[in-house]
């Protein structure tokens, strides 16, 4: 072994000579097991938890090794599986000193006893498929190594989603396991029809993402352009979907999220139904979804799950709350800055006196309370869940108490605040959230200087943003506009199931009806 | 083509958002640095001058629980400023208290009657009209006496131009008009038709709404006013009115309760001649009666009732009419109206001087009475 | 934005173009305007009348744009008449929407500053007005149809809301008489109605944007009857509440109709401001079109990217904007526009589809 190592690090330093030649001319297992052996503890060998594990093969003791990655693998099933049934070839295979069957079919069509097995002949792809989770099984005189796939990824269990829970719904969310998450939706949808198409993206690291969708609904230009985008995602790593979904958005410098996301299958489920196509990337339990239109942030998958009528109602509470938590603040300064002329008398009244004292003017004492809040939102998040709850009563009641009574705010922004931070807490999507919250404060300013003429100006503006914006070539705010009649059903109302037979038109789908 | 138009554009927000940040804010004021104007009236002062006074509202200091211990604090403070005109006087009167006047909740405008009576009511409210805040449905009054004395009260916490605006707005009795908007005010003079406004009056820090006052249309002065009893024969001549009693000419007194009427006026023109009938149509139940010897059980003393309520409402009509002819000569009742809408071509002829002919127009009324209730008590048959 | 050369627009978006065009500022002094003219409660028939006049104008505009599918009329004057007299023409296109877009402009900014902002000066109102028109033209014709998608309805809706809220002070014997002064003054009045539905003529130029151009006349028509249908309401509701007299003497007699009642009650207990507010969004869709109509002209006669133009106009309607000294130089400025349209556009297109008819029988 010494000698052998001197002479790899012979080897070594040639490499580092002439890098490209070498090694591409030792990529190729020799079939020599030490050797290969010495190759494979090269190129992984300095990591302490890379196992060898050398074995002989049946009585006629072939020299054979595995190799895998501590905690990657299931343990009990190399030992069962893979260790024991090669250690016990019996004699009678071994008939007159010749392998009956040859030994590669010995080996795989009778010993192991594992589900996925693939050869390689690459060292390279040996190694980086062992440090992904498999076990290779190297056998002197072979020049294929076997990757088995006993991978046992460290996964919780299914959970409830917990950043979109619903009262009444499948309590399954993703998980972070890819296979997993690819399995669950099969469960969800089962049908044939149901496309799951692989790609490998990071450069550096490599992460396996899903394209699924429906194959026969989609439209294949948009499958294509969604395919393309992801190919041209160049970047070392993707940690979480959401590197995904920023990499291949149409306009990065929106305020708005493009595409989906989502810890629900049934919400993939549903979007694939309609034309859409979802992402899915390994090592993340939120899927996305594209494209996307603005309504689909404003609705929960529960607006369907219940009768039409509680659905329309709580449907059209949303977007009254998406009203409020945007202009809430903003329409309060206006108001009692600009245009005390227009709201009724008494409340005039009662709003002078309430401020009566209060040094700050209406949009500092907004951006107090506003970012104060904010800044609770924030704290309430970090922080462990039963504290967090209890700093968002602090915060909330005590704080918001103390400075009306020191006469710092207004009872009037108080109150104007918590339903404007209420009302946001409404929106069933955490992206477009976010997207609220920002914008609040854009207007507040806007309102501020100009009045109730900043907040159109704000309309204005928001809306020219949102008719421009497209995800993948669907317009943002479709269905509303460009009008479509018969996907207006789904918009502001959600009608009841038996009408809504077509799916969206927008979306260019294949199949137009839904048997 | 693209990114340099994207910079441009990034560039042109830069700018205008510096720009405006750093100017900002032309027009903002803050709501409690405002003085809410509940109320103005304004009164003849010496030399031609006018005496204007404006009802501030003030604000109660820390609403919500605090406010208790502020129930003997007025709500309200009466500034009192004079001058040539209404803006010279709001000048002045900034000069004695801080925080610009803010007109837009102002609900009432109350003219003295003397002054009304020398100057072109035209003249008087033109600001009203210009100011961009004041809305058209301010309510204009006239008072007797001193305007400003109608616009205070004895109670605290009642801020007396709202207690007149309500008063006004409910309408509640026939004993009062239809309130007279700004908005209308204007419609009138610019048509120079005549037209009627409430009077106030007020007596001991108590304010009431007592008959009306009429303008006429050509010189938009107060001319002269009907009372109480001659207001209802107004509103029984108009309609506007939505409730209110009459008396039947008994010894002991009986009430009829208007619940409903209507009301017509039809202008008849016979080989140029004009002429007018008016109709009107009333429902409603007896609300009192003090042991008289009726039995409103009888068909026939029911009858007997209705007869005599509509005899008193001929009369007060022809009462009112009278005034309106003799009296004060102009067509304070919306007849000129009605003839412009049936015979447009006839007004166009006699609209310059309508008053004067109306003075020698036959108006007849015909009137119905319905008595379909008499509450809970009547005496039994037999 | 997208891969394709043009946009396209589909017929109910080409409807809601038109319609938003025509109601702009105009509404907001129309009862005043047609019964300076009339002098009596017969405007409404004016008005029906001028939108007749309209339909045929447009029918003969559709007739002739339909000849030239693909090409607005920057391009199909030019082969009608010859390079110098089509570029002549659409110069005088141009500068039309040009003095159009300056002049909404103003008139936004001054109603806004007697209603809303006293006191704030004309350059902050309109520097950042034309900035989002800006911002949404560059998308293209796209973007703008989607725009006034969302602008039309909640306009429209909010407008009629606040009309019907008046039925409280309106009074149906103001406008009576109907036609008591026979139809001679009726007539009077019908240059300033049928002007009042000026913008339809927007069709020569978006109806090379059409997915369907075989509708092209239904969307027009659709796209007048509903400023019809608005113009009349308003007329109506704002002279049975003021009197034909009381209208005559006020600037802006919607406004003030809106300010004659209040309802007690909601959150808000005026209207007219709110409604100008609402209204900012309509002003801005017909301010928008000007402005991309103009930028559109420019581009397509000098065969040049439309972004520089968008860009380069910018200032040129912010200068032309500030030009009225005050409302009267404002207003003059309105109707100095008015007779352009009027002689222009009533006899050009006839002119051209008389030229284009000569010629299609020669060859």
């Amino acid at each position: 072994m010494k000698r052998r190592r001197k002479l790899l690090r012979n080897e070594e330093q040639q490499i580092e000579s002439n890098e490209e030649t070498i090694l591409s001319c030792s990529d190729e297992l020799s079939g020599d097991l030490s050797i290969d052996l010495g190759f494979i503890h090269q190129e992984i060998g300095q990591n302490s938890d890379v196992h060898v594990r050398e074995l002989r093969i049946g009585p006629r003791n072939i020299k054979a090794a595995i190799i895998f990655i501590d905690g990657l693998c299931d343990l009990g099933q190399i030992n069962n599986n893979i260790l024991s049934s090669l250690m016990s070839v019996e004699d009678h295979e071994c008939r007159d000193n010749e392998l009956q069957p040859p030994l590669k079919e010995l080996i795989t069509a009778h010993k192991l006893s594992v589900g996925k097995v693939t050869e390689t002949t690459s060292i390279k792809t040996l190694t980086t498929d062992i440090m992904i989770g498999y076990v290779g099984l190297l056998v002197d005189g072979m020049c294929e190594a076997f990757l088995l796939d006993v991978a046992q990824a460290k996964t919780r269990n299914i959970e409830e989603a917990q950043s979109e829970p619903l009262v009444r719904g499948p309590r399954v969310g993703f998980v972070e396991n890819l296979s997993d998450n690819t399995a669950l939706l099969r469960n969800h949808g089962k049908t044939q029809d149901l496309t799951i198409a692989r790609f490998q993206v990071g450069s550096r690291i490599k992460k396996d993402l899903a394209v699924v969708y429906i194959k026969g609904i989609v439209n294949p230009e948009l499958l294509e352009e969604v395919k393309q985008r992801i190919q041209k995602i160049n970047i070392d790593d993707l940690p979480e979907s959401g590197y995904v979904e920023q990499l291949i958005e149409d306009n990065q410098y929106s305020p708005f999220p493009q595409i989906q996301n989502t810890e629900r299958p049934d919400r993939v489920m549903s979007a694939l139904l309609e034309g859409r196509v979802g992402i899915l990337l390994d090592g993340t339990p939120f899927a996305l979804i594209a494209p996307v239109t603005f309504n689909m942030f404003l609705q929960s998958p529960e607006d369907y799950y219940e009768r039409w009528i509680p659905g329309t109602l709580i449907r059209m509470l949303r977007y009254l709350a998406t009203f409020i938590a945007l202009f809430g603040p903003s329409l309060y300064i206006a108001f009692s800055s600009f245009h005390q002329g227009l709201i009724p008398t008494k409340l005039a009244i009662s709003i002078a006196s309430s401020r009566e004292g209060v040094p700050f003017p209406p949009l500092i004492e907004a951006l107090i309370m506003e970012v104060s809040i904010e800044i609770l939102r924030e704290a309430g998040l970090r922080l462990p869940k039963p504290v967090g709850q209890s700093l968002g009563i602090v915060g909330g009641l005590i704080v918001g108490e103390a400075a009306v009574q020191a006469g710092i705010v207004s009872p009037i922004m108080v109150i104007v605040v918590a339903v404007t931070a209420i009302s946001s807490f409404t929106l069933p999507q955490y992206s477009i959230g976010i997207t609220i919250r920002f914008l609040r404060f854009v207007v507040m300013l806007l309102s501020a200087i100009y009045g109730l003429y900043g907040v159109v100006l704000f309309f204005l503006l928001l809306c020219s943003h949102l008719v421009k914006l497209k995800s993948f070539h669907v317009p943002y705010l479709s269905p509303a506009v460009p009008y479509q009649l018969n996907d207006l059903k789904d918009f502001l109302i959600r009608a009841p199931l038996s009408m809504m037979k077509r799916r969206p038109k927008f979306m260019h789908t294949q199949d137009d009806k839904r048997k | 083509m693209k990114k340099t138009s994207r910079k441009t554009f990034t560039l042109g927000m830069v700018f205008c958002i510096n720009a405006i940040l750093l100017t900002g804010c032309w027009s903002y004021i803050s709501i409690e640095d405002v003085n809410f104007v509940a109320g103005a009236a304004i009164d003849a002062e010496k030399e031609g001058k006018i005496r204007s006074t404006l009802q501030y509202i003030i604000p109660q200091t820390g609403g919500g629980g605090q406010s208790m211990g502020s129930t003997t604090q007025q709500a309200y403070i009466n500034v009192k400023e004079t001058g040539e005109a209404l803006e010279p006087i709001g000048w002045e009167t900034t000069l004695k208290r801080e925080g610009s006047i803010f007109g837009a909740h102002e609900k009432i405008v109350v003219i003295g009657d003397k002054l009304a009576r020398k100057t072109n009511l035209e003249q008087l409210v033109d600001l009203y009209y210009r100011d961009i805040d004041i809305r058209g449905s301010t309510l204009v009054f006239v008072s007797k006496g001193k305007a400003s004395s109608t616009l205070e009260s004895k109670e605290p916490n009642v801020i007396p131009s709202f207690r007149i605006s309500e008063i006004a707005n409910q309408q509640l009795s026939t004993r009062m008009i239809k309130p007279t908007t700004l908005i209308q005010v204007l419609g009138y003079m610019e048509s120079d038709s005549s037209f009627v406004v409430q009077r106030l009056s007020s007596e001991n820090g108590d304010t009431q709404l007592d008959g009306a006052a009429v303008f006429k249309g050509k010189t938009k002065k107060l001319i002269g006013f009907f009372t109480k009893k001659e207001v209802e024969g107004l509103n029984l001549i108009t309609g506007d009115s939505k409730s209110g009693s009459i008396r039947a000419k008994t010894k002991q007194p009986v009430y009829y309760q208007i619940e409903g009427l209507k009301s017509k006026i039809i202008p008849h023109v016979k080989s140029g001649q004009i002429s007018f009938q008016v109709q009107v149509n009333t429902d409603g139940r007896i609300a009192e009666d003090w042991k008289t010897p009726l039995n409103l059980f009888e068909n026939s003393d029911l009858k007997k009732v209705e007869k005599d309520i509509q005899q008193q409402i001929e009369k007060s009509i022809s009462h009112t009419l009278d005034k309106m002819q003799n009296d004060l000569g102009v067509d304070a009742g919306g007849f000129g109206n009605q003839l412009r809408i049936q015979h447009p071509r006839l007004w166009e002829s006699v609209k310059k001087d309508w008053d004067s002919q109306f003075r020698t127009v036959p108006i007849t009324t015909k009137v119905e009475v319905k008595i379909s209730d008499y509450g809970m008590i009547g005496e039994k048959k037999g | 934005m997208s891969k394709q050369p043009i946009d396209k627009i589909t017929t109910p978006q080409t409807v809601v173009i038109i319609s938003n065009f025509i109601l702009g500022i105009g509404i907001l002094t129309l009862p005043r305007t047609v019964t300076e003219k009339v002098k009596t409660p017969d405007g409404w028939i004016t008005i029906i009348l001028g939108g007749i006049i309209a339909i045929l104008v447009a029918f003969i505009m559709v007739k002739l744009a339909g000849r030239f599918p693909g090409k607005s009329i920057f391009q199909f004057s030019k082969e009608i008449t010859g390079k110098w007299i089509g570029a002549i023409i659409s110069l005088c296109i141009i500068l039309y929407y040009m003095a159009l877009a300056s002049f909404e402009l103003r008139a936004m900014s001054e109603t806004t500053r007697l209603f809303l902002l006293q006191g704030t000066p004309n350059w902050a109102i309109i520097l950042p007005f034309i900035w989002v028109g800006l911002y949404l033209i560059t998308g293209g014709i796209n973007p703008i149809a989607r725009m006034f998608e969302i602008i039309f309805p909640v306009t429209v809706l909010f407008f009629l809301l606040v009309m019907f809220l008046g039925i409280k002070v309106f009074e149906v014997d103001n406008l009576r008489p109907v036609l008591g002064m026979g139809l001679g003054p009726v007539m009077k009045g019908l240059t300033t109605t049928s002007l009042s539905f000026v913008g339809f003529e927007i069709i020569m130029i978006i109806f090379m944007f059409m997915k369907e151009p075989n509708r092209a006349m239904k969307a027009t028509f659709i796209g007048l009857i509903i400023p019809l249908v608005f113009y009349s309401i308003t007329f109506v509701m704002v002279v049975g509440s003021l009197t034909v007299d009381g209208v005559v003497t006020q600037t802006w007699p919607v406004l003030t109709f809106i300010r004659s009642f209040e309802i007690q009650g909601l959150l808000v207990e005026r209207f007219d401001s709110l409604l100008l507010v609402v209204w900012i969004m309509q002003l801005f869709a017909t301010f928008s079109v000007c402005y991309y109509a103009a930028s559109l002209g420019l581009s397509q006669m000098f065969k040049k990217n439309i972004n520089g133009f968008i860009y380069g106009l910018a200032p040129l309607i912010y200068i032309v904007s500030m030009v009225p000294k005050n409302i009267n130089e404002m207003f003059e400025m309105g109707s100095m526009i008015g007779n352009f349209t009027l002689y222009f556009f009533s006899s050009v297109p006839v002119l051209l589809l008389l030229i284009t008819l000569i010629r299609g029988k020669k060859s």
